[in-house]
């Protein structure tokens, strides 16, 4: 029971990750360019974070596979958006949805490091599918359609491809787990 | 005469000897000296936006692969294994293969061979698959 209702709660954790990225006060759709970016460096950190936390606490090869590529993966945009922003010479900015973002990940790190063997496995896999969908639904609809600079849109035009193939491995990872 | 006779069948038996050491030879080196005459390609895949172009190649075997990577991640090229019961005896005999990591801008190249598995993917991102075709 008690297995059962961490579970309840981080599902909770990543449903209101969800929720916080579509139903805000202020609008992500009115972020410029360089609070977009800085949104993308802190998504990309979350998901490396998630991923070291699966690789000290899980035995799973599915799952340890999975997060060594997110590990891989995200350092690679990361590399890629950094050379971009200083040849454009910019510095990101932070916003209130950066901050929300990481109070959600504290949050949802918390409950996933409280748990243990299959369970951890099973809320890690279901997590990285929530939170996926959830970012690239934000990057396809709001994002992509209002950043401005040609090179900064054609970055997140190449970043959605990686992470949609991400979305498609953690669903084949949940039920994998299952 | 009987000189002469023993002579013929010498001959006969030497030459008998040496057609069948002929044959033989030409049984063996043929097919090594047509292989060798023929030519052996290099094909070129592309990896770019997560697709691997073209997603099907006609290959002989003999020839080779190069996987150029010119996404901004990593990505492999691995035979896919078997997934179900059925699909075991189907593959049993034939040979697994994966390349090496390739690395952003790098490349990897495999040689053709007869027994190998033809569907492939990469194995940091399943969604990616594609296959070669023998001639």
């Amino acid at each position: 029971m008690k297995m059962n209702l961490k579970t309840a709660s981080f599902l909770g954790a990543a449903i209101l990750t969800s929720c916080t990225l579509s139903a805000q006060s202020q609008s992500p759709a009115e972020l410029n360019d360089l609070q977009i970016a800085h949104v993308a460096y802190i998504a990309d950190n979350i998901d490396i974070q998630y991923a070291h936390l699966a690789l000290a606490l899980s035995e799973n090869p599915t799952v340890r596979e999975f997060a060594q590529t997110m590990v891989r993966d995200h350092n690679g945009v990361n590399a890629q958006a950094l050379a971009l922003l200083k040849k454009l010479d910019a510095q990101p900015q932070n916003n209130f949805l950066s901050e929300s973002l990481q109070a959600d990940a504290k949050g949802i790190i918390n409950n996933l490091a409280s748990l243990r063997g299959a369970e951890f496995d099973r809320a890690y896999a279901e997590n990285e599918l929530a939170y996926h969908q959830a970012v690239n639904g934000l990057i396809e609809n709001t994002f992509i359609p209002n950043i401005d600079n040609a090179e900064v849109k054609a970055l997140f035009i190449a970043g959605l491809e990686i992470f949609k193939a991400h979305e498609a491995a953690a669903k084949l990872m949940v039920s994998n787990v299952r | 005469m009987i000189a002469n006779i023993w002579s013929a069948k010498v001959c006969r038996a030497v030459l008998g000897a040496w057609m069948l050491t002929l044959l033989v030879a030409c049984t063996l080196t043929l097919p090594v000296t047509s292989s060798a005459f023929a030519e052996s390609t290099n094909h070129l895949i592309e990896i770019k936006g997560f697709v691997y172009d073209p997603v099907t190649l006609n290959v002989n075997a003999g020839d080779s692969i190069t996987w150029v990577n010119n996404d901004f991640v990593s990505h492999t090229a691995t035979a896919v294994l078997a997934s179900s019961q059925n699909e075991v005896s189907e593959v049993s005999n034939l040979q697994y293969w994966t390349t090496e990591e390739i690395l952003p801008g790098g490349k990897e190249t495999m040689l053709v061979e007869q027994s190998m598995i033809l569907e492939y993917f990469c194995k940091y991102h399943p969604s990616m698959k594609a296959s070669i075709a023998r001639n």
